[in-house]
């Protein structure tokens, strides 16, 4: 029996080499990863607080523009992404509302920080006039003395964004998005597709980088 | 044949069929308290008309988010959120009852397919899983106020998998 040991010793060079290149390749390709990652639990968040606050308004309305809870185009928050190699950063902010309540002439700007603050207002009349809204049973106030408002947007609205930002990152996350995620990179089939008889250390750099690419999204 | 019989059904819609199928089995009662109505609405509660709630436990769904796990595009997994509104109490036991029928993964998917086998609505679960991710309390910081509100909601999410099916 004869054993061809300078092809074995290409082969294993070859492979060595291939493996070499998919290591160094998940190094080089971290941040890729998890920019990918920061925009798929982006639109992630997104889809879960519109969600939430089609089931449950009443602890979301402020954080969106009148008469447009749970839509997208009526959000008054963003949250934006800060993604490094081995972390990913989110932070929440609001917008200023640019419509009109439908018992008011002027927008309300702040209104989706002042009613999470749970910030009490307090709404003074306009010079020699009177202000005049519905009141609780439906019937027309007019008061010429300033108005205190203590919890605007009632009382589940204070808080009640940062509540479903908890809730996202701590009973959602995990089991709704990464537990799938994780099962799937535990199978790193993109490292035994590249394993054949062309393998070099640049191709298993490319592995590597298909391996890290998530094909699948949010919609 | 109108475009509502060839199109695929929302996962929802056998999803619930089924959870009240099994509700009914366990508590006869308790279905026979709801008139022959199926407590689970399309988001808002303005869907349930005049059903005769009483203080009954009620829910509220709504589609999520579509995810596409990979790109076999055949193998589709979507998320509804459902919105339990019960009393403290119920909270509990319906909760517990969801998890109980549905979070059974390849065994409650075959269990739905089976149910509505006769439906015809062109849907083929692979697997269900079901969580809770709030509770009033957690989502809010405080209990709700009871003196207005005699409620409790608290949010589950349905993950499933499946593949679309010719209607015939």
């Amino acid at each position: 029996m004869k054993y061809n040991t300078i092809d074995y010793d290409k082969t294993m060079r070859s492979a060595l080499s291939y493996s070499d290149g998919f290591l160094k390749g998940i190094e080089q390709n971290q941040t890729y990863f998890n920019l990918q990652l920061a925009e798929i639990i982006k639109q992630a968040f997104y889809k879960y607080v519109d969600s939430v606050a089609r089931l449950d308004p009443d602890s979301l309305q402020h954080v969106y523009e009148w008469g447009q809870v749970g839509i997208g185009g009526g959000r008054l928050f963003e949250i934006e992404a800060f993604t490094g190699r081995q972390s990913i950063r989110f932070v929440t902010e609001f917008q200023q509302s640019t419509s009109v309540s439908p018992t008011s002439t002027e927008p309300f700007y702040d209104k989706a920080s002042v009613m999470e603050a749970g910030t009490m207002v307090t709404i003074s009349p306009p010079a020699g006039g009177v202000l005049a809204f519905e009141g609780a049973d439906g019937e027309m106030v007019f008061s010429s003395s300033d108005i205190q408002i203590d919890e605007p947007g009632g009382p589940e609205a204070k808080g009640g964004f940062a509540a479903v930002v908890r809730d996202f990152f701590y009973n959602y996350l995990e089991r709704g998005l990464l537990n799938q995620l994780i099962k799937e990179l535990e199978t790193p089939i993109e490292f035994t597709q590249g394993w054949n008889k062309g393998m070099t250390y640049s191709t298993g750099q490319r592995s590597a980088r298909r391996y890290l690419t998530i094909d699948g999204g949010v919609g | 044949m109108a475009l509502k019989d060839i199109v695929p059904i929302v996962p929802a819609v056998p999803i619930n069929r089924y959870l009240w199928s099994v509700i009914a089995e366990l508590d006869a009662d308790l279905v026979l308290g709801y008139n022959g109505i199926m407590p689970f609405y399309p988001l808002g509660e303005s869907a349930a008309g005049d059903a005769p709630w009483d203080g009954k436990p009620s829910v509220v769904y709504d589609r999520m988010m579509v995810i596409n796990p990979s790109p076999f595009y055949p193998v589709k997994k979507e998320q509804i959120q459902y919105a339990l509104k019960a009393t403290p109490s119920d909270s509990l036991i319906w909760g517990s009852a969801i998890q109980y029928i549905l979070d059974r993964g390849d065994a409650a998917a075959q269990d739905v397919n089976a149910y509505n086998a006769s439906m015809n609505y062109g849907l083929f679960f692979h697997t269900l899983r079901v969580f809770q991710t709030s509770t009033q309390i957690s989502s809010s910081g405080v209990q709700r106020d009871y003196s207005i509100n005699q409620f409790y909601i608290s949010k589950f999410v349905i993950d499933c998998e499946y593949h679309n099916n010719d209607r015939v």
